[in-house]
């Protein structure tokens, strides 16, 4: 798997992008990231396992209460994919463009001799 | 040149490319060039690109394939598999980046053309998603997209 796979697969549930948005505001045990839900703490732990697996957070040693933080990066990478696809899609729409308006006036021509 | 309105957006919640334009073309000539594949080697490719080889099977489940070469002469294999066919006003089908033997070298994305007829002219909203399954795209969509607000200020931290 690629680290785009590993992104796109850890973020393909809905529990995990919620986690990911309250690291957005900041560290957070996993305490206070199961709170929301109603998830036990092993079920959030497997969460935050496929998520630290994607590199997506890591989670502290050093404090008591390992906090666990997002990690940019990887997000970054997946978003820079998407936009690539934004720039290959509208080049080719300008050429359909292009090409739509080359057909319709090729049968306008053949229209006008028949 | 063409009246052309076009606006692109990435939707955070579903990690989703939205493009919306409108061609000065009837329904039906726009869904052909989206279908044929004869078409589909005219137009669908960035600047720059030819593609010399484009096929497919315009029925649910069948598949479609296509070589791009790039400027630089590098070719590039990609398909998929229709998913999705309602003439002449949606298409849903599946898009892969790859290798030389045919086999998958990036995630799948799910594509959704939708068409509608205004007069003369067709309004076109293009979709490319999909890297998640449908059910998990319910509730949460807000917190996604503060989250990419967030990602945001992180990046240009």
């Amino acid at each position: 798997m690629t680290q785009l796979d590993l992104t796109f697969a850890a973020l393909s549930d809905p529990t995990r992008r919620a986690i990911l948005s309250r690291l957005s505001k900041g560290e957070a045990s996993v305490t206070q990231l199961a709170e929301p839900f109603d998830l036990s703490l092993p079920a959030i732990s497997k969460h935050l396992k496929v998520l630290q697996k994607a590199g997506l957070i890591t989670q502290g040693r050093e404090a008591q209460w390992r906090p666990c933080r997002l990690e940019a990066r990887p997000l970054k990478q997946a978003a820079d994919w998407i936009d690539h696809y934004r720039k290959y899609w509208e080049e080719s729409f300008d050429k359909l463009d292009s090409y739509l308006h080359e057909i319709q006036s090729k049968e306008r021509k053949r229209g006008r001799k028949n | 040149m063409a009246e052309k309105t076009s606006t692109a957006q990435t939707t955070a919640d579903a990690l989703e490319l939205v493009i919306n334009r409108t061609f000065n073309a009837p329904r039906d000539l726009v869904w052909r060039a989206w279908t044929d594949p004869e078409m589909l080697k005219v137009w669908s490719a960035p600047r720059g690109f030819t593609i010399p080889r484009s096929e497919g099977e315009l029925r649910i489940n069948g598949p479609w394939r296509a070589t791009m070469v790039k400027p630089d002469g590098e070719e590039l294999n990609l398909g998929g598999t229709y998913l999705e066919i309602v003439e002449p006003e949606r298409l849903v089908f599946t898009h892969m980046w790859m290798d030389e033997n045919w086999n998958p070298t990036s995630p799948y994305s799910v594509c959704t053309v939708t068409l509608t007829a205004r007069g003369n002219k067709t309004e076109m909203n293009f979709r490319q998603g999909g890297f998640e399954s449908e059910e998990s795209r319910d509730g949460h969509s807000e917190g996604w997209i503060e989250c990419f607000d967030k990602l945001e200020e992180l990046l240009s931290a």
